[in-house]
């Protein structure tokens, strides 16, 4: 029972995700830093590298769940949040197994995913929604400030869940 | 290990078709969500309303604090406008009724300015995109519909794309393109009205493009004021849209495109009315 729990946090990430932009700071949107919060994709990270094991899928799974939530309530667009999300966590579940899994490293892992994640939106919007291609630097416009709000968010994340998905991982799986 | 793999790669495939399937079946003009995605995006906007509540509370007293700072200059100000406002509102009741009666000499009931206003308030705006469309807290329950125009107090701000019962998405102008387009006038004193088409937003000068498709004998200037027209047949006439600041001879040099500067600020968003003129139809065939 214990993993289906993670359904709680993830839906009030879901949920503040779309408020947070109200309270931001609109200095940041006029002067066209556009961040993209990736919450959810955050928790996803954290749990593959302190909950699941080397043999289980949970955030994979948890992801294709969120990603199509994401997909209907925020983008209209069925599909492109359902198949990012839990296809770029499947990447970092695999890579997982060559890399130690410090801090450090999630660091390194978060942000080179995010960039991923963020280019493959990029890639399908620009088919999908035929995007300029000419946008492209407002990819690395926003990639900047994405990174950061994500960053800081995946910190407190670690702070308040990395213990609790640990012990548990002992308890689930005798890990 | 191989057997994993493969394994592995073949739902990752499996991943693939079903996204392309989505994302096709969402990109076929459907009318309107089906009933589980409503379920979701209505219980998704139940629980923002939920946490906005406090929250709007909160930067709402923060700012009323703000605002006590400045009541005094206000205060002058306002004393001014009020002086001017109640010959204003003279001559409007005078003019509306000489109207009145101008439309009853010549048959016509309903006015294209008519409507009906819900209002709302937002809850949410998309994260990724969010320039392009935000959440608000009304919904086909209280009669709003895809396609009505949304305004603010300053102008408007786009118009209805979803709905669900409770709640309602809104694609803002800074969020249009080809698919969706106002159409628009330009008033123009001792001459016929400059009639176009808001057609987009241009994002690196942040601002409405606007096109001439009917011209009159005076060209289109620097402050001229944009408003709904009521041609497009969905809006009421008469919404500010925004002030042109610049003006270019588009790629062919034979008609005018204008960039608009929104009359509405689309950073700030709070609350919302939407512009519901099919009552005013029904009521109206009803009598008939």
């Amino acid at each position: 029972m214990k993993p289906l729990f993670f359904f709680i946090p993830l839906f009030i990430i879901l949920v503040i995700e779309g408020i947070a932009i109200d309270f931001l700071p609109q200095f940041l949107a006029k002067a066209n830093l556009l961040a993209t919060p990736h919450w959810i994709f955050m928790f996803l990270l954290l749990m593959t590298f302190k909950f699941d094991t080397n043999d289980t899928y949970y955030a994979v799974i948890y992801g294709a769940v969120f990603g199509m939530l994401v997909d209907i309530v925020y983008s209209d667009v069925l599909g492109i949040y359902l198949f990012i999300y839990p296809f770029v966590i499947y990447l970092v579940h695999i890579s997982k197994r060559f890399l130690q899994t410090n801090f450090y490293m999630l660091l390194i892992i978060a942000s080179v995913s995010l960039l991923i994640v963020e280019i493959l939106l990029f890639i399908v919007y620009s088919f999908v929604l035929s995007l300029d291609l000419g946008q492209l630097y407002f990819l690395f416009n926003r990639y900047i400030p994405t990174l950061f709000a994500n960053i800081l968010f995946l910190l407190l994340l670690y702070v308040l869940f990395s213990g609790m998905m640990e012990r548990w991982r002992r308890d689930l799986f005798h890990e | 290990m191989s057997f994993f793999r493969k394994k592995s790669l073949f739902i990752i495939l499996i991943g693939i078709i079903v996204a392309v399937v989505l994302i096709g079946y969402s990109l076929s003009d459907r009318e309107e969500a089906s009933a589980p995605e409503k379920a979701v995006i209505d219980s998704v906007g139940w629980a923002q309303t939920i946490i906005n509540k406090p929250l709007q509370f909160a930067t709402d007293s923060f700012s009323n604090i703000k605002d006590i700072k400045n009541t005094y200059e206000e205060n002058k100000v306002l004393r001014q406008e009020l002086a001017e406002h109640k010959t204003l509102t003279s001559k409007i009741q005078e003019v509306e009724k000489d109207n009145e009666e101008l439309r009853k000499t010549i048959d016509v009931e309903d006015s294209n300015r008519d409507y009906e206003a819900i209002h709302g308030s937002v809850i949410a705006r998309s994260p990724e995109r969010w320039m392009d469309q935000v959440t608000i807290d009304q919904g086909s329950n209280s009669g709003v519909q895809k396609d009505m125009a949304v305004i603010t107090g300053e102008g408007m701000i786009g118009k209805v794309q979803s709905v669900s019962p409770s709640t309602a998405k809104v694609k803002l102008l800074t969020g249009f393109d080809q698919l969706n387009r106002v159409s628009a006038t330009v008033s123009v004193k001792d001459d016929k009205d400059i009639f176009g088409l808001i057609e987009g937003y241009d994002e690196k000068k942040e601002k409405l493009i606007f096109s001439v498709i009917e011209e009159s004998d005076s060209k289109l200037k620097e402050d001229m004021e944009v408003v709904s027209s009521n041609l497009g047949g969905l809006y009421p006439e008469g919404l500010p849209i925004g002030e042109i600041v610049e003006v270019e001879p588009d790629e062919y040099g034979l008609t005018q495109t204008a960039y608009v500067e929104p009359a509405a600020d689309m950073y700030d968003i709070n609350h919302v009315i939407v512009v519901d003129r099919s009552l005013e139809n029904d009521d109206s065939e009803g009598e008939e």
